[in-house]
């Protein structure tokens, strides 16, 4: 989700209200980086030659960021309501258009922006890269906040798609905004609303006097900026209308059948990939990636959680579909060794010590899609997620193949390296096993494995420690 | 009873899976998943009064799983190639997937050809002449079959059953002699036409 970030209000000379706007494009995360601003350079741009008028009761405006909010606190804050937070027409055209901006908007935008009434529409930064900033990335945009609380913070205020806080750690006294909050050194201490009578707005009313806004210079300079924005873009996007990203109900029903399946592949496409990624990054799509999808879209409502739920997930599986297979090949060579190292019987009777036997191929399917094929659709849900904790090992499948060869032990055991009765035996199995069953089967392993780690590492100790006994007592000799 | 391996390939949405679909559950499903890596099933036909089990190996036709079907053709007896009527590119891949076959196994398997989706007749872009020619080249069999009506499945599997046949009893005659070159030179004796033995004798004359 791409959105537009604009001050709405000013509190003092060195926090900003910033509020954010989603705007619907085809390309999203183009955006933010063609926008040279800096955040800090935009900061100082910020001329001394006019002043903000004051400001006015009004409380319809704020209704609908109010939404989110509980009723109490609405109470409260209608209250308390002194300032001025004004809506304006540009951004009720913003909502409407969904489509680009023309130059002739833009100007108009700034027109207003002109007279005051409003404060300029966007402000990025592009040079912070802390592991901070990171959220931000995520999101298409990128912005300096110094706490990881008032982070987390803003990363829920994104997610419901309003009104964000920044910045600055200094001269920030307890200062209650109705239902903004202010970002400073202690996030909790602020959100803490006081009672209108104890507030005093005078300091408030004073910096609100000293508000800079841009020379004439700076203007022209940022006109000029804006106008060529639409070039840079509609350069970048195709020329073809692509499908909404939105998902409807409908939507979803002709994507997906009863089973969770996902039935027209080249919507679902059009849908998940080719859709506001940058065709760099944007990995093309392999057989399997569904799998992973339909789930989420199973789970989650929110188009923008379910993107980038996909894209963490495919930050951590997307080796499995590389064209070496090298990361599978691996898994599967840890399997063999930890079916070597803990029954021996078992992987004998399955598999030559020359590697001429591609038996435990079995479980290249499991590996890849994550039980998605194996399971019913209710069962992996909770299997998915004991998998993505990394709470013992961040490759847990790999034990979970292993517990289900051990259940599967006394079948396996009468295959005589037949590739054919191994596949048979387990596609048979799996379905009458409880998946809880794996799930501890393969705790115990890790914790078996644990321990035989513990007692080798002894041995090779005292191993160590008897043979530079022998070659002290050689030397003393 | 003897077991036999069969591999099947080809480019992907050509219809692999809904052949065999299509020969083991007699159903077509139009929605069909995409296969990850590989599937297998089994059954037993009669050919000819014997029964034959075949085991079926279904790949996936994408180009990521393409470096595994190598290992998949390694004992397979026989090799399907699949390629889709209204599909020009799924015809040229052909060579491909031939390449693979012979690098691992050489001469030693018999190939099927079949053009699938006889049904959308309309759309064909690939005629039977070319499919002649191209099974004609390297002597392979070839058919057509259409996995949506049904057309020509059976009979695929069928012959597929008879030349596996075929070639078993052939393998069969070449180890036989050698093992009993060792024990009894007498049933070597038989085997041998007196016709050629004459003709050998005459030539031995001169």
């Amino acid at each position: 989700m791409f959105g537009i970030l604009y001050i709405k209000e000013y509190i003092g000379t060195k926090s900003i209200v910033i509020n954010w706007e989603p705007i619907e494009l085809s390309h999203q995360l183009f955006v933010p980086e063609i926008l040279p601003f800096d955040h800090s350079d935009f900061n100082t741009q910020f001329g001394t030659s006019q002043k903000q008028p004051k400001e006015e009761k009004t409380q319809n405006e704020n209704k609908e960021t109010l939404e989110t909010i509980d009723e109490e606190e609405k109470k409260r804050k209608k209250k308390k309501k002194k300032k001025k937070k004004k809506k304006t027409k540009t951004k009720k055209n913003k909502q409407n258009n969904k489509h680009l901006k023309t130059k002739n908007e833009l100007k108009e935008s700034w027109e207003i922006i002109k007279d005051n009434t409003t404060p300029p529409p966007i402000l990025f930064s592009k040079k912070e890269t802390s592991s901070q900033n990171q959220i931000f990335n995520e999101y298409g945009f990128k912005m300096s906040v110094e706490d990881v609380s008032s982070i987390k913070l803003l990363r829920n205020k994104i997610r419901k798609s309003y009104l964000i806080i920044t910045n600055t750690n200094s001269k920030l006294k307890d200062i209650n905004i109705g239902w903004t909050v202010v970002g400073s050194g202690n996030t909790e201490k602020v959100a803490q609303k006081k009672s209108s009578s104890e507030i005093d707005f005078s300091d408030l009313e004073n910096e609100f006097h000293q508000i800079q806004t841009f020379n004439e210079e700076e203007q022209e300079k940022f006109l000029q900026y804006f106008s060529e924005i639409p070039k840079k873009i509609q350069n970048m996007i195709p020329q073809e209308d692509l499908p909404s990203t939105a998902l409807d109900q409908k939507l979803l029903d002709s994507l997906m059948d009863k089973k969770g399946r996902i039935m027209d592949m080249n919507k679902f496409c059009a849908i998940i990939f080719y859709n506001g990624i940058d065709p760099k990054i944007r990995p093309q799509y392999c057989q399997g990636m569904a799998d992973y999808a339909t789930p989420l879209i199973y789970l989650f409502d929110n188009e923008t959680e379910i993107f980038w739920l996909f894209k963490k997930l495919m930050d951590k599986y997307v080796g499995n579909f590389n064209k070496d297979q090298q990361t599978i090949q691996k898994k599967i060579t840890m399997l063999k060794l930890i079916t070597r190292k803990l029954d021996p019987g078992l992987y004998y009777s399955m598999e030559d010590d020359n590697n001429e036997s591609d038996n435990f191929l079995f479980s290249y399917r499991m590996m890849i899609v994550l039980f998605k094929r194996e399971f019913q659709f209710h069962d992996i849900l909770p299997i998915w997620d004991s998998l993505f904790t990394n709470y013992l090992s961040d490759t847990m499948e790999i034990f979970y193949i292993y517990s289900i060869m051990h259940i599967c032990r006394k079948r396996l055991i009468q295959s005589n390296r037949d590739f054919s009765y191994i596949v048979g035996t387990i596609t048979k199995k799996i379905k009458k096993i409880h998946y809880k069953k794996i799930i501890k089967i393969s705790i115990e392993t890790i914790f078996k494995i644990a321990k035989l780690m513990k007692i080798e590492k002894n041995i090779t100790k005292k191993m160590k420690n008897k043979t530079s006994k022998i070659s002290n007592s050689n030397q003393k000799n | 009873m003897e077991n036999f391996k069969i591999c099947f390939m080809g480019d992907q949405s050509v219809g692999k899976t809904s052949i065999i679909n299509r020969f083991i559950y007699d159903d077509f499903n139009i929605n069909s998943q995409s296969t990850v890596g590989v599937d297998f099933l089994s059954k037993t036909i009669f050919v000819e009064n014997e029964s034959v089990r075949l085991h079926l190996w279904d790949t996936a036709g994408q180009e990521r799983f393409r470096c595994l079907i190598p290992s998949y053709v390694r004992n397979s007896s026989l090799v399907v190639i699949v390629f889709d009527i209204t599909n020009k590119t799924s015809f040229k891949s052909i060579e491909f997937w031939m390449d693979t076959v012979q690098n691992e196994r050489g001469d030693d398997v018999i190939v099927f050809l079949v053009g699938n989706k006889t049904d959308l007749e309309d759309e064909r872009q690939v005629s039977l002449e070319k499919l002649e020619k191209e099974a004609n080249k390297n002597g392979f069999l070839y058919l057509e079959t259409s996995a949506k009506t049904g057309h020509n499945v059976k009979q695929l599997f069928r012959k597929i059953g008879i030349s596996i046949l075929k070639q078993n009893k052939k393998r069969k005659e070449l180890i036989k002699p050698e093992l009993d070159e060792n024990t009894s030179l007498m049933n070597i004796s038989l085997n041998i036409d007196p016709n050629k033995l004459k003709q050998k004798e005459e030539s031995g004359c001169c």
